[in-house]
């Protein structure tokens, strides 16, 4: 179970100036293995900012974190990274998602490495992987400016399920996508969390993507968690005004 | 006489590895006050038809075939009347809004300058029509929104400032290129309203891949792999679509099922003989390998398959 | 659907512009210049017609014998001039190294790290730009003796800021890039972060910047050998203009001696240039489908 309680951030503008923006206020969940769970909210509300705090890309001000009942909040860096493999996160830019300057192999081989898997098991596991997430393997050497943005969420895929994680933090990942893909990935990713026990925290603005992908919603407003419960509860009987407004729109 | 006609249109680029044909004869008519939808998937050459109806390839690709507004042939005009004829006549709003105003300067000089440009109004009339279009696109402050930098505004603010940029000259066709890629889902909606309310003066062909977002105009051309596959009223193209890649589409919406559609979109530089669905399509027979025409099935409605 | 571009489509984005010589040939034209320089500096003792220390009739105009004619103690200008690529060559080329390295050092820290690091390590970049640094060089180089290797170290040290601000610059664009923290969470530490991933994307300003810091170092060299400060004992071109001024090559109007130096420097100087110069590329079509 990851869970975070009464976690917070707050972001000062600059070393000498303290202007202080609170980007996520007090929020707290628990998410289960195998379960999806999905965060809504409008840009600039504070939800990709708690996904990167639940991987500890960025330390809270205040709050806890427990990664299967261990308090790692405070762990330092160099401690954290042996959890790092339980839990990993998927952005939103294909554009910016893996280095433009490696090829697709090279990025995937990055995971094999800190796993240490033997030179010779490479080539085995890259065909298991690829063949999970549809990653052609004909277009494993290419750049990533030369493949599609689908293409490239894959490769991202490849390289994070190669670390077989529990906990897997999703921020936007199909919003910059076509319909057919965002269905590919998405099918995807479900099929993981059912087959795999995978936990996954999806962050989306799309409402109708997050109905279609989750068993529980949060949704934020102004870094506070407003409203929370499974998904059919949230689109059939909305309670906040807020979440009203928001579903009317879709 | 439609607004705007465009016949045969093919822009190829010249490339460092020869040449790639990014659309091939595109026909198409907008009328007065029509509203089109090109639908399609990175790739397909919506993007290109878009700036190639604007004539801004010129110097980056070969286009054939002809664009005429108003009668007048936009491939034989000349650099003034082609200029006059830009942003006054003809407005594209670009896809990624936060890199499509200069980020330093104001976005209300930006704008001005473009309504000056046009000819439209000049000095100080010219920054109250300014101010009156960004009141007009939802912005509760048009004056605090004038005088800002576009790089402290969220990317549905520049889209919504770089759609009052667009329609401030009232232009009789406005040209939007992804106008809700990558938005929240309120952003989104305010989009869609506004440019719905624009369509009351202005003819709108909206390029984009979402087909929600389509929906609000009155016709959706679908696009694949650089070609018109299917064209039509919009209620009858969601409905009752009969291309197989526009099912597939709609199919493909979280909304319906999030069904995928099988393989992968190559594309095909030169394999311009039969359908180029093929190689996904379920129903295929070996008359997809011949070339074939969009034909008109019923009023208005026209597909490009063997067994439409 | 997902859009898959021919293999062999864009294929050359993806260089640094070595693959890709036959589109940029003002390029291939520096490197040309280049390796004709480097070899005729490394080969020099077999190229040199004559000893440039040995002396024989002064002020001799140009024959088959001495091709540029001999300078004031007799000493043959053309081999002169082919020694000298080594000198200006070596100042320049580890002067450039220096400063680069230093440049790219506080650049990146400064960028990749922000907070206190990138204050101090920013300030005192603006410090060192604010320093007009001919005078000060100068000054040193006048101070220290004249040898010459105090010159490429007060070159190098002096020539790292404008590095610094733009390799600075570049790593903020690029450590907000998502592979950045994507590779974080795989639990890779910011040292193999900083090699592997950052120094790659500033790659090609940091070889711009290199060409152009072995060019300006060069010129440093040849304005203070010029005004006399440098190195006696290793004669580079900037010293034989310096000595051709002061013995009266300019007076007599001797262009053989005082003219192949300076042309040299322009050539060098040009060539590095031209190294810098971008090929042709088709991103705005990468846009567009």
């Amino acid at each position: 179970m990851l869970e975070l309680t009464d976690v917070s951030k707050i972001f000062q503008t600059s070393f000498l100036r303290r202007d202080r923006k609170v980007a996520v206020d007090c929020v707290s969940f628990r998410l289960k293995e195998g379960e999806i769970l999905g965060l809504v909210g409008e840009s600039g509300c504070g939800k990709s900012t708690l996904g990167r705090l639940a991987v500890k890309l960025m330390q809270p001000s205040g709050g806890h974190i427990f990664l299967d009942e261990k308090d790692v909040t405070d762990l330092p860096e160099r401690q954290f990274r042996e959890y790092r493999q339980r839990i990993q996160i998927v952005f939103q830019h294909p554009e910016s998602a893996l280095n433009p300057h490696f090829t697709l192999m090279d990025s995937i081989l990055e995971a094999f490495y800190r796993l240490g898997t033997p030179k010779s098991d490479y080539q085995t596991m890259l065909e298991r992987l690829a063949n999970e997430v549809n990653l052609p393997l004909d277009i494993v050497d290419r750049y990533p400016n030369q493949v599609s943005g689908g293409e490239i969420q894959r490769a991202v895929l490849t390289r994070v399920f190669a670390f077989k994680p529990r906990y897997l933090v999703l921020d936007e990942p199909t919003s910059m996508l076509d319909v057919s893909v965002q269905a590919h990935i998405l099918q995807l990713l479900k099929k993981k969390a059912r087959e795999d026990r995978m936990g996954m925290l999806f962050i989306s603005h799309d409402l109708e993507v997050v109905r279609a992908m989750c068993d529980r919603v949060m949704v934020m407003k102004e870094g506070r968690i407003i409203e929370e419960g499974t998904a059919d509860k949230i689109f059939t009987d909305p309670s906040t005004p807020y979440l009203h407004k928001l579903i009317a729109n879709v | 006489m439609s607004l705007l006609k465009i016949r045969g249109l093919s822009v190829t680029f010249d490339t460092l590895q020869g040449p790639f044909k990014a659309i091939e004869d595109i026909d198409l008519d907008v009328e007065e006050l029509d509203t089109l939808a090109i639908v399609g998937e990175s790739g397909c050459g919506k993007s290109v038809l878009g700036h190639a109806t604007m004539r801004l390839l010129d110097d980056i690709a070969v286009v054939r075939g002809s664009v005429i507004y108003r009668g007048r042939e936009v491939y034989a005009m000349s650099r003034k009347e082609l200029l006059e004829m830009r942003g006054k006549a003809i407005s594209l709003v670009p896809q990624s809004p936060s890199a499509s105003f200069n980020p330093v300067i104001r976005i209300g000089k930006q704008i001005t300058e473009l309504i000056e440009k046009a000819g439209v109004a000049h000095g100080m009339e010219a920054e109250q029509r300014a101010l009156t279009y960004l009141e007009y696109v939802g912005f509760s402050d048009p004056h605090a929104i004038f005088g800002s930098y576009p790089h402290r505004m969220s990317g549905g603010m520049c889209e919504r400032a770089l759609i009052a940029m667009s329609t401030s000259t009232e232009p009789d066709l406005i040209i939007a290129d992804e106008p809700t890629k990558g938005l929240d889902a309120l952003s989104r909606k305010n989009i869609l309203d506004m440019l719905h309310r624009m369509t009351a003066e202005s003819s709108l062909i909206m390029i984009t891949h979402d087909l929600k977002a389509a929906a609000m105009c009155k016709r959706i051309a679908v696009m694949y792999s650089g070609e018109i596959i299917e064209i039509g009223p919009t209620r009858v193209v969601l409905e009752h679509p009969v291309h197989h890649y526009t099912r597939g589409l709609i199919d493909a919406q979280p909304s319906r099922g999030m069904r995928p559609i099988p393989g992968r979109h190559t594309i095909c530089s030169h394999k311009s003989e039969g359908c180029r669905f093929r190689d996904r399509c379920d129903r295929v027979r070996t008359e997809c390998g011949r070339h074939t025409l969009l034909r008109e099935i019923e009023e208005g409605h026209m597909v490009r398959c063997h067994y439409a | 659907m997902e859009l898959s571009l021919p293999g062999n489509l864009f294929r050359l984005l993806n260089d640094t512009g070595i693959k890709s010589l036959d589109q940029n040939p003002l390029r291939s034209l520096g490197i040309i210049i280049l390796t004709a320089l480097v070899l005729v500096a490394v080969f020099a003792p077999y190229l040199a017609p004559h000893d440039p220390k040995q002396t024989s009739i002064p002020y001799q105009s140009p024959s088959s014998e001495h091709l540029l004619g001999t300078n004031d103690l007799g000493q043959d200008v053309f081999s002169e001039l082919i020694y000298g690529a080594r000198v200006s060559l070596t100042i320049g080329f580890l002067s450039g190294i220096i400063s680069i390295v230093i440049g790219v050092t506080v650049g990146i820290f400064a960028g990749y790290f922000r907070g206190w690091a990138e204050e101090l390590l920013m300030g005192t970049t603006d410090v060192f730009l604010l320093i007009p640094s001919l005078p000060l060089m100068i000054i040193l180089a006048a101070y220290l003796n004249p040898s010459m290797w105090n010159i490429i170290v007060v070159v190098g040290l002096l020539c790292w800021c404008s590095t610094a601000r733009l390799v600075h610059s570049r790593v903020l664009q690029v450590r907000e890039m998502q592979f950045i923290e994507s590779t974080r969470a795989l639990g890779y530490s910011d040292l193999y972060i900083i090699i592997r991933h950052v120094l790659v994307n500033t790659k090609d300003i940091i070889y711009a910047k290199f060409s152009l810091a072995v060019a300006s170092a060069m010129l440093s060299e040849a304005s203070l050998s010029f005004l006399g400060l440098g190195d006696p004992l290793n004669i580079s071109w900037g010293e034989m203009i310096h000595f051709a001024f002061s013995r009266g090559g300019f007076a007599n109007d001797m262009w053989w001696w005082y003219l192949p130096p300076g042309l040299m420097i322009c050539v060098t100087l040009l060539a590095f240039i031209m190294l810098t110069i971008e090929g042709r590329k088709d991103s705005k079509i990468l846009e567009l489908i």
